[in-house]
């Protein structure tokens, strides 16, 4: 990523100098010169915020995100970013599926859902002689979820400064636990369901930690994770106007990697009760391991008799140890108009394959004991498309808006393996951000 | 997707840059490549909040970078 960051700093700041300086800067700031870059950007300090509604279909999730990053420079060695994130949850989202004549029926949470996450993380670079390293420390709450991560990144320069290597490693330590109201006949008394009447536990576990409001955490659910990612990357200046970037990550996941919320339906279960519900399902059981592989080539290409418009082209090919693989293509036109006017509109293709234990529903038992529904795990593919349009005012502000559509449906993939229609849904996304820099 | 397949389609992807074609560029030549429209993510909020999102509603990450924690997205 810090090559990213050093591409996207530099160009930043050309718009602050003059055509000669600016020039000079931009030449420097290509992948692989990036040491000179970052100093040169370091000299100022930017703040950048966005706003963004997402909304699904079928009354299911709304989240209203707001992000805020400040780069603060110390000198021509080190910079400081620091990052936050706010995601104000609503909604519902499904739980299991129930046979219904020979069809998945979707059972979802009610529009139950509320939910906070708070996110924060903080990071310095170094730039040295041949390239930088960076350093970046984080947490994320949430009422079901924590995570507390670190990662480390490294830029080499070399083949005279037309190639660069980048390479990271990222660790998150997390927890993940379920919240759920007191069902409707428990007796209430004070912050506590003072009797579980009907919740099944499992033997020697009732509830221990119980949250105000009727709210408790469940004790039969939940657990730690830990997860560990490696990437490798090389970026390739091939003429004036293309570059070519490849990464390929490895992603190590090992604890308690299910859902907390979610059940498969399994005929012949023990019935299984909650909220006055009762029927022969499990909770979502996938295995304690997963390794995750992706390979990822981004295109960059420039086009000066198109009024200096740039195309992105990406693909991704995505492999793990539960089964999946996936496809993903990104296609990106960013043009500028007149007077520091950009359009840029994009297109996504997504499919994936479903994970070996994946089922809508279960009408038999499986030897190796795991069980999922989640739609997330199913074969589908998805088709998405936006637009944003961007203004800069006075080489200081820069003022956006952004609109994009998702439709994912079973009969889009191409991977195969087992789904449900039951599980199609868009999803819109709204955007507002604003730059600033001084 | 069996083995073999993975790594042969591994292979292909990593044999673009066994094709020979890049030119030698003097710093003066890079002018075009160093736009804010050529930035490998030109919208850095924007791209967090995407691939987020993606990661949410899909079973495949990475390959963008390392980075981040988890959470608990429905």
């Amino acid at each position: 990523m810090a090559l990213v960051e050093v591409v996207v700093a530099v160009t930043k700041k050309t718009k602050n100098t003059n055509s000669l300086a600016a020039l000079t800067i931009a030449t420097l700031a290509l992948p692989g010169i990036s040491p000179t870059a970052i100093a040169a950007e370091a000299e100022y300090f930017d703040l950048d915020s966005q706003f963004t509604r997402y909304s699904e279909s079928n009354n299911r999730m709304k989240i209203d995100v707001y992000q805020a990053n400040a780069s603060i420079p110390f000198n021509d060695k080190f910079k400081l970013k620091i990052n936050g994130v706010k995601d104000v949850i609503t909604g519902a989202s499904p739980i299991y599926y129930k046979p219904t004549n020979g069809q998945a029926k979707m059972q979802k949470s009610g529009a139950s859902i509320k939910d906070v996450r708070d996110a924060v993380d903080i990071s310095g670079n170094y730039i040295h002689s041949a390239g930088n390293v960076g350093l970046n420390v984080g947490r994320s709450s949430e009422n079901d979820y924590d995570s507390t991560f670190f990662n480390i990144d490294s830029l080499l320069d070399f083949n005279q400064k037309r190639t660069s290597l980048s390479s990271g490693y990222g660790y998150s330590s997390d927890n993940v636990w379920a919240v759920d109201h007191c069902p409707s006949d428990y007796i209430y008394k004070g912050s506590q369901c003072a009797s579980i009447p009907i919740l099944t536990f499992p033997p020697g576990l009732i509830p221990q930690t119980f949250i105000n409001n009727g709210m408790y955490r469940r004790p039969d659910v939940g657990g730690e994770k830990q997860t560990h990612q490696g990437l490798l990357g090389l970026t390739q200046i091939l003429n004036k106007d293309a570059l070519i970037q490849t990464n390929l990550t490895y992603t190590h996941n090992q604890g308690y990697l299910s859902d907390p919320y979610k059940d498969a339906y399994l005929e012949g279960a023990t019935p299984l009760c909650f909220h006055n519900d009762c029927g022969t399902y499990v909770h979502d059981t996938r295995p304690t391991n997963r390794d995750q592989f992706a390979t990822l080539v981004r295109y960059v290409q420039h086009f000066g008799a198109l009024n200096a418009a740039a195309m992105h082209v990406d693909y991704r090919f995505y492999a793990d140890t539960w089964g999946v693989d996936a496809h993903t293509f990104e296609f990106t036109w960013i043009q500028p108009i007149y007077a520091g006017w950009n359009l840029t509109p994009r297109m996504r293709y997504y499919s994936q394959g479903a994970a070996d234990f994946y089922a809508p529903y279960f009408l038999s038992t499986r030897a190796d004991g795991f069980y999922s529904s989640d739609y997330r795990l199913a074969n589908f593919g998805a088709i998405g498309g936006g637009v944003q349009l961007n203004k800069e005012f006075f080489n200081r502000l820069n003022l956006g808006l952004g609109i994009d559509f998702y439709e994912r449906k079973m009969n889009y993939g191409i991977n195969g393996g087992a789904g449900t229609a039951e599980d199609n849904f868009s999803f819109s996304m709204f955007s507002a951000k604003i730059n600033f820099k001084y | 997707m069996t083995t073999l397949t993975k790594q042969l389609f591994f292979f292909a992807i990593y044999s673009i840059f066994l094709t020979g074609c890049v030119q030698k560029l003097s710093p003066w030549e890079r002018g075009s490549l160093a736009k804010p429209q050529m930035a490998l993510e030109t919208l850095p909020l924007d791209s967090a909040i995407m691939k987020h999102t993606y990661t949410s509603k899909e079973a495949a990450s990475g390959g963008y970078g390392v980075g981040g924690g988890g959470c608990g997205c429905n």
